[in-house]
């Protein structure tokens, strides 16, 4: 009895340690550290936003406009005299919850579609993935404009569109991980002991999916910003007046020659959102990767 | 070998079967009557109905998408664009080659600049030869393509008026927005090629070579790399359609006539043909160059080749 | 075969020291290791998965992967010739033409990507003035001569068991006609029968061409039909050296004991195997004195402090122990 309880002692110490190492791991990383908190820092700014934004994003200013930086408006103001960094700020909220959800949606629909495909194999396998390179075989972005064109513009469609094009991704890195655990042998030797088919799939198999997966899912964040932005920017996605990042880019651009500013903050914002979201998902990477880096 | 091109080439059918049937069905939700639309507004019930019957716009959907699909395979004929009346498919191909010079550009700028850089930070590891790579391309990943196009094209042609801010009727106009674009490319390429390299140095094989007395430089580049490349060559294929994706964006950016600009304007039109077309049009083309790529790939790697060679054959008499 | 300094040994290895350094630990791999090796001998190195047999063997070759490993201190003569200090170009040209090293796992040797041939092709390039046509014929003459039809030139590893492989491998690495071999367990990997085979083969082979083997094994039954002499080494040093008489029969050092009972014995009655207790010491952190005391049955206050040297105690007979 005692030599059992000494067992799951190592056992308990052991998935401990996993988590422990990995987070050692990642905060020894700076530049990941760095990443995240640049992140968070945006995603608090957002959600804080009419405490933290120094104007009302939709107030106008005619006497003021096109103005570029100064005292009052730190990054100047657009066409019809709205201060940009309240409307970056307020931004953030459009382009990051399109970011995250969609990433949700996607992973949401895609690994459970994996992994049934992965687990179950043969016919349903088959039919899924046949269904995932139709998907595919579109690039995403095209497809991404192709069902904003059925669902509309704004956000919750922009989200459903991002969505949709993120879950092959998804699914095909579930049913890899699924894949390549199910002929190890210690897959085998759980099956010989009689656990069920749930139980193996939960403490076999998804611990080692989980990894790649977590990696997949902040890049895809960061890739659904982009392309968030993207759509709005060719008048799909968001449309202004609202805040979006790419929404600005749109119309920054008819002013680009004499007002540069207007072009260059939003940008700014979404390449420095990606950056730090990528280079979270670098750390993260490396954190779990179980063989050392050097 | 021919076995395996055949079967991939009715892949590659039952795919854009798929995306034909995806696209129609993405369509047929479209909100919005196309034959409402195009006439005036002060048209009667009747004549918009009358104008429904005429396009076929009633008769049920697999009848319409069987329609579409004999039209597409026997006649090469994608229908007339609701707007322009011209057949959607001598547009589309028009329209289409700036859009595929812009991305081929952009892809061979791509491996042609990634390919070296992700080696050199491989080779160099852990040193700042490999950071300051490895930081160029984590800046290229994360660039915008569209907003850097405004940056460049602001720079280059706006205040030095070096090169050309839109239109395009030359090699000049493909420089800023292949750049625009490009950039993201050097920055997946280099990344992937350097993970690549890594793991295969790490291999046995590689230890066999110094041992036997190699000389370093060829241990690397003629040993590690070509093991390396295999997992890129397919990288570079998909990237494909991803850089047609922002060829697309960078049109809006640069003022191009391509596919980009074509789409989202019928899109807005509820132009259903246009769309479908373009759809199919991309995917066809993205569907051979994967085809290719995968045949590329076949041809490097020597385990992926025997698989489907006669060699099979000879292999289990021989082996004992 | 007792190397009384008649004629110079082939190769001289004197106390060599490697260590490892890795996330800031210092790992001491190879502590101190002196062997000699005589034209037309084959020495065994028997121990422990990690005991350091292949970081000896590697130093050699000067193949160390370079950031974590540093050679430290040590000689290494090879035909009265010093290898650790000599420039890379020169040692290059040593490297598959005078000392060449077969590896432990076949199915990762070879690369996957070229032919068999041009792999095997490509030591005679680098080593013989030789046009492609003569290297043709003579790898075909050198896979004829490990058992493999020369037609099976243009095909590639993936298309080979592993026992072929590692006949590819050997092929390899004998085909400049080494004077020196480095076999890094090569049988171990293989099936019982195939290990049999191949070993004849190396045998053969050996005797053929005159090359001197260092053989690395964990598996003693490969010492008896193979070496001539048997070195075992424990945590990066040589605890006993000497003939296969002096090992086998009367083995002194409680590790060189603790391994052959270790052996079931397939005469006598056994109920329970004889492990040797505990663990090997961590290379991070060595205890005081003599490295195997800790597990030791017969260790004394002695032999936990002080430096415990390598000291012949019959002709060719070498312990580093305390009692005798």
């Amino acid at each position: 009895m005692a030599k059992e309880q000494g067992i799951q002692n190592i056992m308990n110490k052991k998935k401990e340690s996993i988590l422990r190492i990995t987070l050692h791991r990642l905060l020894k990383n700076k530049l990941a550290a760095a990443g995240f908190i640049v992140f968070l820092i945006f995603v608090l700014m957002s959600i804080f936003a009419p405490w933290v934004a120094p104007y009302d994003y939709t107030k106008q200013d005619l006497y003021n406009t096109l103005a570029g930086p100064s005292a009052q408006h730190l990054l100047g103001t657009d066409e019809v005299g709205r201060d940009i960094l309240s409307r970056l700020i307020y931004g953030g909220r459009y382009s990051l919850r399109i970011g995250l959800l969609s990433m949700a949606l996607g992973a949401g629909i895609g690994i459970p579609l994996g992994a049934i495909a992965g687990f179950y194999g043969k016919r349903l396998d088959d039919v899924l993935m046949r269904f995932m390179d139709i998907f595919q075989a579109i690039p995403n972005l095209m497809l991404a404009i192709a069902l904003s064109a059925t669902l509309g513009g704004g956000v919750n469609n922009c989200i459903l569109a991002l969505g949709i094009t993120s879950m092959p991704a998804f699914a095909r890195m579930t049913r890899a991980s699924i894949l390549s655990v199910r002929g190890m042998e210690y897959v085998e030797a759980a099956k010989s002991t009689n656990s069920s088919d749930f139980h193996t799939i939960v403490k076999h198999v998804l611990p080692n999916a989980i990894a790649p997966l977590l990696v997949q899912s902040t890049m895809n964040v960061a890739t659904s910003i982009l392309n968030a932005a993207a759509l709005s920017f060719i008048g799909l996605g968001v449309q202004p007046p609202l805040p979006e990042w790419g929404a600005m880019l749109s119309i920054g651009r008819t002013y680009i020659r004499d007002h540069w500013h207007m072009c260059v903050f939003p940008g700014l914002t979404i390449f420095l959102n990606v950056m730090a979201l990528n280079l979270f998902g670098d750390g993260l990477r490396d954190a779990l990767d179980p063989r050392m880096k050097s | 070998m021919l076995r395996y091109i055949l079967k991939r080439f009715f892949t590659m059918i039952f795919v854009l079967l798929g995306v034909a049937l995806l696209i129609f069905t993405i369509m047929w939700y479209c909100p919005g009557d196309p034959a409402r639309s195009l006439l005036s507004d002060d048209a009667t019930e009747e004549q918009i109905e009358a104008l429904r019957e005429e396009m076929g716009l009633n008769r049920p959907f697999f009848v319409q998408f069987y329609d579409y699909v004999y039209n597409a395979v026997v006649h090469q004929d994608l229908g007339k664009s609701y707007q322009t009346k011209i057949n959607v498919a001598t547009e589309i191909s028009q329209r289409f080659v700036s859009t595929v010079q812009v991305a081929t550009l952009a892809v061979s700028i791509a491996a042609l600049f990634g390919i070296p850089l992700g080696v050199f930070a491989a080779v160099n590891q852990s040193t700042w030869k490999d950071n300051t790579a490895m930081a160029v391309s984590l800046v290229g990943v994360s660039m915008p393509g569209f907003w850097f196009g405004l940056m460049l094209s602001l720079l280059f042609a706006l205040k030095l008026g070096w090169l050309p801010a839109s239109g395009f009727s030359g090699p000049q106009y493909l420089i800023l927005p292949c750049a625009a674009i490009g950039i993201g490319g050097i920055g997946m390429i280099s990344r992937q090629m350097r993970s690549s390299m890594l793991e295969v140095i790490r291999q046995d094989y590689i230890v066999t070579a110094r041992a036997k007395g190699q000389v370093e430089w060829k241990v690397i580049y003629v040993h590690a790399f070509r093991n390396s490349l295999i997992p890129v060559i397919t990288q570079i294929g998909s990237m494909f359609g991803h850089q047609l994706g922002g060829a697309m964006v960078a049109e809006t950016v640069f003022s191009i006539p391509g596919l980009g600009t074509y789409m989202v304007n019928a899109i807005k039109a509820r132009d259903y043909p246009a769309v479908r077309g373009s759809v199919l049009y991309v995917a066809l083309v993205f569907a051979l160059v994967m085809l290719a790529v995968d045949l590329l790939y076949a041809f490097i790697d020597p385990r992926i080749k025997a698989q489907y060679s006669n060699k099979k054959k000879r292999r289990v008499k021989k082996n004992g | 075969m007792e190397n009384m300094g008649k004629t110079e040994p082939l190769l001289k290895v004197e106390d060599l020291v490697v260590h490892y350094t890795a996330g800031g630990e210092v790992i001491e791999a190879v502590n101190g290791v002196s062997f000699t090796l005589d034209k037309g001998e084959t020495i065994g190195l028997v121990g422990e998965t990690g005991a350091g047999k292949t970081t000896i063997v590697k130093s050699i070759l000067r193949i160390l992967p370079d950031p974590p490993a540093k050679v430290k201190s040590g000689k290494i003569y090879y035909n009265g010739q010093e290898l650790l200090g000599l420039p890379e170009q020169q040692m290059r040209k040593i490297r598959g033409s005078q000392i060449s090293m077969i590896f432990q796992d076949p199915m990762t040797a070879l690369n996957p990507v070229f032919s068999v041939g041009d792999q095997i092709a490509e030591v005679l390039k680098l080593h013989r003035n030789i046009k492609k046509k003569e290297a043709y014929t003579k790898v075909c003459e050198i896979l004829e001569m490990v058992g493999i039809s020369g037609e099976r030139y243009g095909e590639y590893p993936h298309q080979f068991s592993g026992g072929m492989k590692q006949r590819v491998v050997i092929a390899m690495a004998l085909s400049c006609n080494p004077a020196l071999l480095l076999a890094d367990e090569p049988t171990t990997a293989l099936d019982v029968t195939i290990q049999a085979q191949v070993l004849n083969m190396m045998n053969r082979l050996k005797k053929e061409l005159g090359t001197s083997v260092i053989m690395i094994t964990h598996d003693l039954g490969i010492v008896a039909a193979a070496c001539d002499r048997v070195a075992v080494v424990y945590a990066g040093e040589i605890v006993e050296m000497g003939n296969k008489e002096h090992i086998f029969d009367h083995g002194l050092h409680p590790y060189t004991e603790g391994l052959f009972h270790s052996i079931p014995s397939l005469t006598g009655d056994e109920t329970r195997l004889r492990p040797i207790e505990g663990l090997p010491p961590n290379p991070a952190d060595l205890p005081k004195g003599c490295n195997f005391s800790p597990r030791c049955s017969y260790a004394a206050a002695a032999c936990k402090e002080g430096v415990i040297e390598l000291r012949e105690v019959e002709p060719g007979h070498y312990l580093r122990c305390n009692r005798t």
